[in-house]
């Protein structure tokens, strides 16, 4: 265990790592008409080979500058770039931010080549995909509207388990092994029940970082992936909105100023958002083909955000949501979920320091209730609270530390019945403290090396981690890169379903328990938390300055997992001490391993955008009776093809197509043996077996022995936007109208198959829709 | 940045191509979800596992029988043949007063014999036996030399064996005793006073005798106590015991195992209906069923 004193001096020495002996010229790359960041402008001093390029909040850095006057040249891809003269004094850091013109309908989400060809040979950006709002548009979705989820199923190495209570799975890494970041907070069900819908607005996005596997020590406390979204500022020029309508949902987004923004003035804006299903009434009249017209899921999300901006650069945010979910099967279960958060998120840009701080404060609450026929409670609850600090140092033009402290609280409280009325209940408070450190190291600027470690306090189990985490790229040339990463991860958080379950709606979150079986694989268990390791590697080629592939092979290994029992059938009670620990203990202890490689192909340009992905994947799980058994979870994808097709086209590219192709081999399931007539001997031995009807008995193949049949579905959309003049010049607002098709060719996917009745249930067949929406 | 040059007539080929692609049949067989194939069920009779010595005999049905709301059809016309380590080979044929396939060969324990069962319409099915070493052991009989639970003298009955060590054995005992005034044997029920005969990998049988494993003696020399209650030889001179002690295969016990596991599953439900499916254990490969086999040997004891 480390001290908190130790912790602080180790802290301390990475603070303590550099101090410049040069100048350093910082600042921020502006959009000049609305203030807001630009990402992915190059900011260089002109005759010199020193530069620079803005991240996602539009900073830009250089470090060790000689003393002197330079002419500094800020450019961003079909914009007059912005040049200021900037003297630089030894031990100084001067601040200049540039303000930028971008041309009309010039969207920000897109970077400029020569800046993403910067970024590629200065970060290490293994298993990372970075999504773009205008990305989002690029595929076709259900509903005509953009949404998150559509594009996270077409990333390397996921999997989606399918359309109604489909959950996301990450190399490997079932939901509750994936951190769902919503700047910084976290959302702890991030997806609707109806599976394609996420609780993000596409249009209050700003961007979203998928890590598939290696993530580094900045984040913690998941065994798998994690996906970090973080959210735009409203509008600092002003009152801009969006109304959008479809047969599955309709929505609202409207963001503005408060104080206006000035060139080199403080401004506030606000951005809000609010979007509600009502597929379950609308589905009788426009579906009435799917299910009798019964699609009985609903949703509405609401997100609100205030932006204070200093002309500094230094911001404050102010962040709420509420997001709510509700399935009501026909005399059937229901389930209900409800998730609201509320955070600040800061950056704060010290005059006088070389060191970034950025940070906040969050409190997400997270509820889900299963109502039952016999109307007794069950539910699942966690609430919890996240403190973190992060400071980012610029050491050169490629060096850079960064360093930081979090802390988690949260109460998880579990209330179930079963079916025989017996009453399960769990309720804990969970605190964890953590520290990381990541140091990212170049030689001769072809090896990138950063290094880092994260510290994880586990106050509750009495347990501390410590995960090295270290990834590495190499710049072969300007077009081959080789990169690599492997590192610790643990987690103290399980799911109320059992990984076995193929589809639970009731998707509630458990506390680790300290109760787990003593010994597993014949060696004592020590510890409670849930453990892996992973390692990546692979390579990246740019073809020509539009398309690039990428090729990577992971594997990662569950050392230790925790999963609900689902073979318990006698309580842990004396009297049954005798019986094998599996079939009375309610956890059990899996480990499991993922490995498998993926190719990805992008290729764009201001028409074309092309992503072609395919994922080969293995999943293996082991779990002990009375022999250590093997088996592939129920999302064990072996092939997965991912194919999008975007084009913008006509006059001013007011027209656009989008196609997306997925293919999928089929997920493992339990194959059934054979049948037998189950006789009820309740009555004891005088039950006439020969003339009573016993039910159906039901002799299942070993676990998930088969394989269902393959998935594919082809979606496709077309949108036309028109532009609609305004009483202001050159001000125009815009209408859309997007018609797609999801399933265009009908395919029927597999859903289930009811073995007693023999009946196959598909996933949603082809479903046409026509939104409409408004933005001024 | 630079325009790719894709013309309209090549975006249209790529988008048929991959229309067409998509629309490509499954390569997995659809009536492994939709066409149930019945299945082979072999069965030895229960009352009669295969016992190393004598000869044997299976019953072989289908796995339609629930389905079809009929009772098991037996297949009559199958082929068995049977290819053994001892160097035999050879069929067992069907006997229509028995309905079973039989044949006048034995086995000797130690014998693995390869099974293969072929039917026209049925997909054949193969299963591999092995007849377990004899357990040579040795009782002992001491009148009213126990207690039993209520401390009442007991006939204490003592048996005693040697445990192979380095692999997992399993046994099941039986008790009897002799009542001479109807001249037969007379099943009673084994006490679980020994550990081995109380845990988790032990099963009680209808019969009253205990299936266990070796769990807690691996490699050991092992002795089973048994106190008779009230004692049947101290009230009736003449009577005796008898203690079948048989060596049986590690699949009949992995079934009984998991057919108790099913049944203790079915009576009790924790998981809201979310429990995993148990597995009926099974040596038919490609079909079901079980093919159990036992070494056996009688310790009479007066």
């Amino acid at each position: 265990m480390i001290k908190k004193g130790n912790l602080l001096g180790l802290m301390m020495a990475f603070f303590s790592l550099a101090h410049a002996q040069s100048g350093v010229l910082r600042g921020f790359v502006l959009d000049a008409q609305s203030g807001n960041p630009i990402s992915g402008a190059i900011v260089k001093l002109k005759g010199n080979n020193q530069g620079a390029y803005s991240d996602d909040r539009g900073f830009y850095t250089i470090p060790n500058l000689n003393e002197g006057t330079f002419m500094v040249v800020a450019s961003y891809v079909g914009t007059d770039p912005a040049e200021q003269e900037v003297s630089v004094k030894n031990e100084q850091i001067t601040t200049q931010n540039f303000y930028i013109i971008l041309s009309g309908g010039q969207e920000l989400g897109s970077v400029s080549v020569s800046a993403e060809k910067i970024r590629k040979s200065k970060e290490v950006n293994i298993s990372k995909t970075t999504i773009k709002p205008i990305q989002l548009t690029r595929i076709p979705s259900v509903g005509g509207e953009p949404d998150l989820v559509q594009y996270l199923q077409v990333l390397p190495g996921v999997v989606f388990s399918g359309d109604q209570g489909g959950q996301l799975y990450i190399r490997g890494g079932s939901p509750v092994m994936n951190k769902v970041l919503l700047d910084g907070l976290t959302v702890y069900n991030p997806f609707h029940s109806i599976g394609l819908f996420s609780v993000f607005d596409s249009d209050i996005l700003k961007s979203v970082d998928v890590y598939s596997a290696g993530f580094s020590a900045e984040y913690g406390g998941r065994v798998s992936a994690i996906v970090d979204v973080k959210t735009k500022d409203g509008s600092k020029t002003g009152l801009h909105g969006k109304v959008n309508s479809s047969p599955f949902n309709s929505k609202i987004m409207l963001e503005g100023p408060l104080k206006k923004y000035e060139v080199g003035k403080n401004s506030t804006s606000f951005i809000m958002s609010y979007k509600n299903s009502y597929l379950d009434q609308s589905a009788p009249v426009i579906y009435p083909y799917i299910n009798d017209g019964k699609l009985p899921y609903s949703f509405s999300d609401f997100y609100g955000k205030l932006s204070f901006n200093a002309a500094t650069g230094s911001n404050f945010h102010v962040f709420g949501f509420d997001f709510s979910d509700k399935v009501a099967f026909e005399n059937s279960s229901a389930y209900n979920w409800k998730s609201r958060g509320l955070g600040t998120k800061f950056l704060l840009v010290p005059n006088n320091s070389k060191t970034l701080i950025d940070g906040g404060v969050t409190y997400s609450n997270y509820l889900i209730q299963q109502d039952e026929q016999d109307n007794k409670p069950r539910k699942s609850g966690i609430n919890g609270f996240n403190v973190n600090l992060t400071f980012s140092r610029f050491l050169s033009e490629y060096d850079n530390l960064k360093y930081g402290v979090e802390m988690n609280g949260f109460q998880t409280n579990f209330e179930i019945y079963n079916t025989l009325g017996r009453r399960i209940s769990q309720l804990e408070n969970t605190s964890e403290i953590s520290a990381f450190a990541n140091y990212l190291k170049n030689f001769n600027k072809k090896l990138l090396l950063e290094s880092g470690i994260r510290i994880q306090r586990y106050s509750t189990l009495s347990e501390t981690r410590f995960e090295p985490r270290i990834r590495m790229k190499y710049n072969f040339n300007t077009r081959w890169r080789f990169k690599a990463s492997t590192g610790l991860y643990s987690q103290n958080l399980m799911s109320a379903v059992s990984d076995r379950d193929v589809v639970n709606l009731f998707y509630g979150f458990l506390s680790g328990p300290e109760d787990l079986p003593e010994t597993f694989m014949g060696k004592p268990v020590v510890s409670s938390l849930q453990k892996a390791r992973h390692a990546v590697a692979g390579f990246e080629y740019d073809v020509n300055s539009i398309s690039e592939i990428n090729i990577e092979g992971y594997i990662k290994q569950f050392n230790q997992l925790t999963n609900i029992n689902r073979d318990k059938i006698f309580d842990n009670t004396p009297e049954n001490q005798n019986r094998a620990s599996f079939l009375r203990e309610d956890y059990i202890v899996e480990k499991g391993e993922a490995y498998g490689f993926d190719v990805t192909y992008k290729l764009e340009t201001k028409q074309w955008y092309v992503w072609t992905v395919y994922s080969y994947n293995i999943v293996n799980r082991y779990y002990e009776q009375e022999e250590l058994v093997k088996y592939q979870p129920h999302f064990d994808r072996r092939h997965n093809i991912n194919v999008v097709n975007s084009y913008d086209f006509g006059k001013d590219l007011h027209w656009n197509a989008n196609l997306r192709w997925n293919f999928g081999s089929g997920f493992p399931f339990t194959l059934t043996k054979g049948f037998y007539e189950l006789q009820n001997f309740s009555e004891g031995a005088t039950v006439d077996y020969t003339t009573a009807n016993g039910s159906l008995g039901i002799s299942y193949d070993d676990l998930n022995k088969g394989r269902l049949p393959y998935y594919h579905r082809l979606d496709a959309s077309v949108k036309r936007t028109f532009k609609i003049k305004t009483k202001k010049e050159n001000v125009f607002n815009q209408a859309t109208a997007i018609f797609s098709v999801t399933n265009v060719y009908n395919r029927a996917n597999i859903f289930y198959f009811n073995r007693v009745t023999y009946k196959r249930e598909n996933q949603l067949p082809i479903l046409p829709s026509l939104s409409f929406s408004f933005s001024f | 940045m630079k325009r790719m040059n894709l013309k309209p007539i090549n975006t249209i080929i790529l988008l048929t191509v991959t229309l067409l692609t998509s629309c490509l049949s499954d390569t997995i067989k659809p009536d492994i979800l939709l066409n149930y194939t019945p299945k082979i069920t072999v069965n030895t009779d229960f009352d009669n596992i295969w016992v190393a010595g004598m000869p044997v005999s299976l019953e072989i049905t289908t796995s339609e029988g629930s389905i079809a709301s009929e009772l098991p059809k037996i297949l009559k016309d199958a082929t068995v043949e049977y290819v053994a380590t001892d160097g035999s080979k050879g069929s067992l044929l069907y006997n229509a007063a028995k309905e079973h396939y039989v044949t006048t060969k034995s086995f000797t324990p130690g014998t693995a014999v390869q099974l293969n069962i072929k039917h026209p319409s049925y997909p054949s099915v193969r299963s591999l036996v092995l007849f377990p070493e004899t357990i040579k052991p040795t009782g002992t009989l001491s009148i009213a030399g126990g207690l039993d639970t209520s401390g009442n003298p007991a006939d204490k009955l003592a048996i005693s064996f040697a445990d192979a060590g380095g692999v997992n054995n399993y046994y099941k005992i039986n008790l009897y005793y002799f009542n001479k005034s109807i001249s037969s044997w007379v099943p009673l029920a084994v006490p679980r006073t020994d550990p081995s005969l109380a845990g988790y990998n032990s099963i009680v049988q209808n019969d009253g005798g205990i299936l266990f494993s070796d769990d807690l003696f691996n490699g050991k020399s092992k002795t089973i106590t048994i106190n008779v209650p009230l004692g049947y030889v101290i009230t009736n001179p003449g009577d005796k015991y008898k203690i079948t002690f048989s060596s049986i295969s590690e699949d009949l016990f992995m079934y009984y195992k998991s057919l108790q596991r099913a049944q203790d599953a079915k009576a009790i439900n924790f998981q809201g209906g979310y429990n995993n499916a148990v597995v009926i254990h099974s040596n038919i490969d490609g079909g079901l069923g079980i093919i159990g086999t036992q070494s056996k040997e009688d310790v009479i004891l007066k």
